[in-house]
């Protein structure tokens, strides 16, 4: 079989797994918001139970709302990266491309038969309309750890420098982690930029092949 | 019986036509085995093939390719370097092998 055949099925298959693994971030997403928001009204919940019960008595239970904020804080960051990392992982679907194709010419017409033409047209036009939501929850993650070292750091430097710590310096605290989340990240942006246009011209390139498929079939 | 509803899998017609052109006429039951179909989905096939003249068969029962099928083979072939060949793919979708 000729070469740039096989190529372009080997690019085919990296292009549709890349899509998989977008489309099951984005089905993690619901499962993410549910975890987090319970763990929030438990630990909310649980913390003030705590309060109204023993908050006169002991006063040391203060302490508590710096952990319930610790954990409202960083279980999110935490569990939404982590989850999130391990939907990116796409294992398994299209393995079957390497032996198909070594049938040459016949192994591609499996593989183009096997093919769900309509899911994956579906599947790449969902990942190329939800992806930007990926992209701003993954600078929301960076701007958020980044907070933990900017604010503090920025709020003493006012502190020293103009005595004061009011709601312009949370703001310019927020400014600044931002502008450093995006300089880190900025290549990484780009990239799923460039990501995003792809599979703009991967769908237009799905259902051309589909198209002229349907064609040849008939 | 009449094909007309029948849609034929394109990957199963090719490995029908291929093994017909590899290893020349043959019976039915040498035919579904080289090729991997079992006789029954085989002859669904044949009936289809033989409709539009891309098989023919002889007092025999042998199976052999007409001119129109080895020209519809190399069609298929054609066409999968024409249009997946010239499928446009961003250079980011890297073609490795698992």
């Amino acid at each position: 079989m000729r070469s740039d055949v096989a190529e372009k099925v080997l690019r085919l298959r990296d292009a549709l797994e890349t899509v998989e693994s977008i489309n099951n971030q984005l089905d993690e997403l619901r499962k993410i918001f549910i975890v987090v928001l319970t763990v929030a009204v438990a630990t909310l919940g649980i913390a003030s139970i705590l309060w109204y019960m023993w908050g006169t008595t002991y006063p040391q239970l203060h302490g508590m709302w710096v952990f319930v904020g610790l954990v409202l804080f960083f279980f999110p960051l935490l569990y939404t990266a982590r989850r999130l990392g391990k939907a990116a992982k796409v294992k398994g679907l299209y393995q079957d491309w390497d032996d198909k194709l070594r049938e040459g010419e016949l192994g591609v017409l499996a593989i183009l038969e096997s093919l769900d033409w309509d899911y994956v047209e579906y599947r790449v036009n969902r990942a190329k309309t939800l992806y930007p939501i990926l992209l701003i929850i993954d600078e929301a993650l960076w701007i958020a750890v980044l907070l933990i070292f900017v604010a503090p750091a920025y709020a003493i430097l006012n502190n020293l420098l103009f005595r004061t710590i009011d709601t312009p310096v949370l703001v310019g605290s927020v400014v600044l982690a931002v502008a450093i989340a995006l300089a880190i990240t900025w290549d990484k942006v780009v990239n799923k930029f460039k990501t995003l246009w792809s599979l703009d011209s991967l769908l237009w390139e799905i259902r051309w092949l589909y198209h002229e498929y349907r064609k040849l079939q008939t | 019986m009449s094909t007309e509803n029948f849609k034929p899998n394109l990957y199963v017609l090719a490995r029908i036509i291929k093994a017909l052109i590899d290893n020349g006429a043959m019976k039915r039951t040498n035919l579904a085995q080289v090729s991997g179909l079992s006789y029954d989905k085989l002859q669904k096939y044949l009936n289809w093939m033989i409709e539009k003249g891309l098989v023919s068969i002889d007092g025999d029962g042998h199976v052999s390719l007409t001119r129109e099928g080895a020209k519809t083979y190399d069609e298929l072939v054609q066409w999968i370097i024409k249009y997946v060949g010239n499928l446009r793919l961003d250079k980011r979708w890297r073609p490795r092998p698992t």
